[in-house]
């Protein structure tokens, strides 16, 4: 049975690249092994100083700053990984000394030109470094990378702009959530959120403009504690024709605890409205602790959507000895049928030791 | 002088806490991850762990309920590290039974008197 | 060869010979496309591993672990009969390194004394409890109990017994955040397992309705604490054989899907579905074998059909570690009972398969799966008569022989191979050189009897689901994991026979 032709040369060559296969195996594994050796070589020396640089008290540390300030390219670049990783984990006086590092170097420069490179991994890199420097300089070119070509890299450029801090990237990063190439919203939130009450005003701006807009607005809002927005959010909740940008606007207005939130709420939870929007609403009227939404709750417990009904009875909870003490009277009475029932594993989880802490009721995604 | 043994699978953070406790006088035993740091502390006496919570495969608060399991290593003072404020890691730690906090980012001056300070109150 | 001869005998057997011929030809062409396929996959996941490299610094991991905007996850685990390993399983669950998460265990009336465990670890109290009814639940919720005190977010659920679907579908009725991740009770999770499976759904969440994560085998694995420490491949050949077919099919092949967008299974061991989608789709089907596969298929059906754009995504990272069968008893049944699952599904979904409507999913992932899948045991085994036959008869030469051995043998070797190299270039988990050789001899052990044995047992579940014979769940006997030092040992006694629907580490 000798194999002919084409067989033989098949078979010839798929002995080869099994082997070929087999050896790639073994040297990926020892490539691996002796690039990282490499670089640990190079950067041991400097490494030291480095780790002295970030443990020196404020005085001794000019003369270390500029022995690492002038290392070799090669060097550097085996150090760079460390310094990065440094950067964002560490805080005080070693964060102000490896910030004048970079400044020294000119690498916040060198970044800031990265973030035009053609490979996607340079520019997230990039953008990364800047926001961890927080270097302001880069603000307007992160902007533009929120429209790169690459998802990843949006993203990290969304983070970056959270972390420098600068308001002026807001109405940038709300146009990112409606571009062509969006930026997700969570990462747009999480980037206004961290941008703090200093961006109050750009951000209540998007209140104006499209549904994902409004939304992300709304819930930023609500999470920076824009009291003084209270009642533009409100008036969404009444009037916008999105259910989305409603539900953002109960959970805001529960979470910025102003008692303008509480009539808008009171009718948001009314039967006619969507469901989800309803157990927010009601969830919302518990973190607004607002004691005179203890009767229509208590109606509420009574609700034919069973899901509405035990967020009533968890947000009665929230109300404190009114709402617990409303709870106890509907859960006494044996007679009152699903609301009594409700009232009564509500007060049985507090019994309990209050056992499902914190739960955010009023949660969506 | 104390015996310290600070876990966390980024080896930059481990060196430059092993530096600064080091500094301090401290003997430092660094380990990469969750299962090293049990058996440093099976192995030999370990007077304090500093464990990151987020390592790979074996977390910082596992390792924290493995030590308080066993009754040799039950008082050992234990210090996690955490990234930024982060009320939930804060509780579960506290109930898988560590003694303190370090928050990411954090400065090696801080690092270091909060180990001072700890293990001051242990000895008292 | 035809031809020959006068009268109707000859010309008969002529007419046998080509048309055995042609099926040897067509055999062959199958093996062609099947590895072609797999081997297509192969490289698009190598593609997206190469795509990553350098990604790592800017993936933004601490950030999701820190922000308050991290969407809260419920995660269910079903257990039934359970007690010898829950109570580590639930302390490991509770641990999970998670900004806001709830753990929601159903016993899905063990009568070994799950629960019992349970309360005295967790010191529960029983309370009363309104069941919502989000989706329908066949077996009732006799009890809910939470812990004494103490901010610890477990909720134990007990109930009739009703099925794995149904246990599942209980607690996602108690399930309290927009996020359900299900777990089985014998999954091993990384501690970092909900905020990998979490981020696809906290940067876009307007369109990721699920997303699932890679199931590593425990066999052989170190396994302290409930997290596994060091994965190994184990010394066994059986479990190297299969450490590698989950390499393939499981975890590379499913890379590859995710990236066509055509992603069909997201294991039940470990996967994370927005609850919302999933109450509309009306939760587990409880008369269906592979539970999870069909509520996939059954979401991408739902959501098509209303025309929302959306993803199912495949998390890279690895996750959950699960057990495989070490048996060839226990494996049998496994895959008999997969093989069903599927048959079971693609009969379920028939008008999905090739239809436009239903996209990528009923043109490309559908048909793939009945082609190669489904079927992959009927041609497998048609070879192994075939081609002998053939040869007997003298229907086909020694080169058809070669080039059969070439196209079904050597090929799939390759494709292996080519997996092997994949892991060892993007997440080189296994550190020492053994287990690289262990791999290695699974490639070849793989093609040599493994393929066989489990095509047989395939047809035999696809048999079984054709005639709706009764469903009897495969018992396994589970391997423990050992204590810290003997770890390496862990997986060499079996100390239980459980008798439910475990062993499902698809």
């Amino acid at each position: 049975m000798i194999p002919t032709g084409i067989v033989r040369g098949a078979l010839v060559g798929l002995s080869a690249v099994v082997l070929a296969l087999t050896l790639l195996i073994v040297c990926i594994r020892c490539g691996r092994r002796y690039r990282q050796r490499r670089r640990e070589r190079i950067a041991a020396p400097v490494r030291a100083l480095l780790l002295r640089l970030l443990c020196a008290e404020e005085d001794d540390q000019s003369a270390l700053l500029h022995r690492l300030a002038e290392i070799d390219k090669r060097t550097w670049t085996a150090l760079e990984p460390t310094l990065t990783t440094l950067l964002g984990k560490v805080a005080g006086g070693a964060r102000t000394a490896l910030i004048r590092l970079y400044e020294l170097r000119g690498a916040a420069r060198d970044a800031v030109a990265a973030l035009n490179s053609h490979r996607a991994s340079r520019r997230g890199r990039a953008a990364q470094v800047l926001g961890q420097l927080a270097h302001r300089p880069a603000v307007a070119p992160l902007c533009r990378l929120l429209a790169d070509r690459d998802p990843e890299v949006r993203l990290a450029a969304a983070r970056a702009l959270g972390r420098i801090g600068d308001p002026a990237a807001v109405p940038d990063l709300l146009e990112s959530l409606h571009m062509p190439r969006s930026v997700p919203p969570g990462a747009v939130i999480r980037s206004l959120v961290s941008l703090g009450p200093g961006a109050q005003r750009q951000v209540a701006a998007g209140l104006r403009q499209e549904p994902l807009v409004r939304a992300v607005a709304i819930e930023v809002l609500g999470a920076i504690g824009a009291a003084s927005r209270t009642s533009e959010i409100a008036r969404a909740l009444r009037e916008d024709p999105e259910t989305e940008v409603r539900i953002k606007a109960a959970r805001a207005l529960g979470r910025l605890g102003m008692p303008d939130g509480l009539e808008p709420l009171l009718a948001a939870v009314g039967p006619d409205r969507p469901t989800a929007l309803r157990t927010v609403s009601v969830g919302a009227l518990g973190s607004l602790g607002a004691v005179a939404a203890t009767d229509r709750l208590v109606e509420l417990l009574g609700d034919a959507t069973p899901r509405v009904a035990s967020t009533a009875a968890r947000a009665l909870l929230r109300l404190g000895p009114a709402g617990q003490g409303a709870l106890r009277a509907v859960a006494d009475d044996r007679a009152g049928g699903p609301a009594s029932a409700q009232a009564r594993a509500a007060l049985a989880e507090v019994a309990v030791g209050g056992a499902r802490h914190g739960v955010r009721a009023e949660v969506a995604l | 002088m104390a015996h310290v043994l600070i876990a966390d699978d980024d080896a930059d953070i481990r060196d430059l806490v092993a530096f600064k406790l080091a500094q301090g006088g401290h003997r430092v035993t660094a380990v990469q991850d969750g299962m090293a740091a049990l058996k440093t502390v099976r192995e030999q006496p370990v007077d304090m762990a500093l464990l990151d919570i987020r390592m790979p495969r074996m977390s910082g608060l596992d390792v924290c309920r493995e030590l308080r399991a066993a009754p040799e290593t039950a008082t050992l003072p234990v210090i996690l590290i955490t990234a930024r404020s982060q009320e939930g890691d804060v509780e579960v730690g506290f109930a898988a039974g560590a003694d303190d906090y370090i928050i990411k980012p954090f400065s090696p001056r801080e690092l270091s008197s909060r180990v001072t300070a700890l293990l001051n109150r242990v000895e008292r | 060869m035809s031809g020959t001869g006068a009268g109707p005998w000859a010309s008969l057997e002529g007419g046998l010979h080509s048309l055995i011929t042609m099926c040897d030809h067509l055999v062959i062409a199958y093996f062609l496309t099947i590895n072609t396929c797999y081997l297509v996959l192969n490289l698009l996941a190598l593609g997206e591993f190469v795509k990553r490299a350098g990604r790592a610094p800017f993936a933004g991991y601490d950030d999701a672990a820190a922000s308050p905007f991290t969407p809260p996850v419920s995660v269910i685990m079903p257990a039934h009969n359970e007690a010898a390993g829950i109570v580590e399983a639930v302390r490991a669950m509770l641990l999970l390194h998670y900004p806001a998460f709830e753990a929601v265990v159903v016993d899905d009336g063990s009568t070994d004394g799950t629960l019992d465990v349970l309360r005295k670890a967790f010191d529960l109290a029983e309370v009363e409890y309104v069941m919502p009814d989000d989706v329908r639940v066949r077996g009732r919720v006799t009890s809910v109990h939470l812990p004494r005190g103490g901010p610890v977010p477990l909720l134990v659920a007990r109930k009739e017994n009703g099925g794995k679907a149904d246990a599942l579908n209980a607690g996602i009725n108690l399930a309290r955040y927009p996020l359900v991740c299900m777990v089985d009770a014998d999954s091993v999770l990384d501690s970092q397992a909900l905020l990998a499976v979490v981020k696809p759904f906290s940067d876009d969440p307007m369109r990721v309705v699920a997303s699932g994560g890679v199931i590593g085998l425990a066999n052989g694995c170190t396994v302290v604490a409930g997290r596994v420490v060091e994965p190994h491949v184990p010394r066994d050949t059986l479990g190297r054989v299969q450490v590698v077919e989950y390499l393939r099919a499981f975890f590379l092949g499913r890379i590859g899907w995710s990236k066509l967008g055509g992603l069909l299974i997201i294991s039940g061991a470990f996967g994370l579905f927005r609850k919302d989608v999933v109450v509309a789709a009306g939760g587990m089907d409880p008369d269906c074998i592979g539970e999870d596969a069909e509520l996939v298929i059954r979401l991408h059906r739902h959501l098509r059909e209303q025309g929302r754009d959306y993803r199912v995504v495949f998390v890279t990272e690895p996750i959950s570690w699960s057990e495989a069968p070490t048996s060839g008893k226990v494996l049998a049944r496994q895959r008999r009972r997969w093989h069903r699952g599927l048959t079971e599904i693609m009969l379920k979904h028939h008008r999905m398969i090739g239809n436009p409507r239903y996209g990528r999913i009923g043109l490309l992932a559908l048909p793939f799966y009945v082609l190669f899948e489904l079927l992959a045991p009927v041609v497998e085994l048609a070879g192994m008569v075939l081609v002998p036959l053939s040869v007997l008869i003298g229907a086909v030469n020694a080169d058809y022989l070669w080039r059969f051995l070439l196209a079904a043998y050597a090929y799939a070797i390759v494709v292996s191979l080519l997996s092997v190299a994949v892991e060892e270039y993007a997440f080189h988990r296994f550190t020492r050189w053994r287990d690289v050789w262990g791999a290695l001899v699974g490639v070849v052990a793989e093609n040599i009897g493994y393929r066989q044995l489990t095509a047989w047992w395939r047809l035999r579940g696809m048999w079984d689901a054709l005639r709706r014979s009764p469903r009897v769940w495969g018992a396994m006997p589970r391997a423990g994991f050992g204590a810290p030092g003997e770890g390496e040992e862990g997986g060499a006694e079996e100390y239980e026979v459980r008798e439910d629907e475990s062993g499902r580490a698809r």
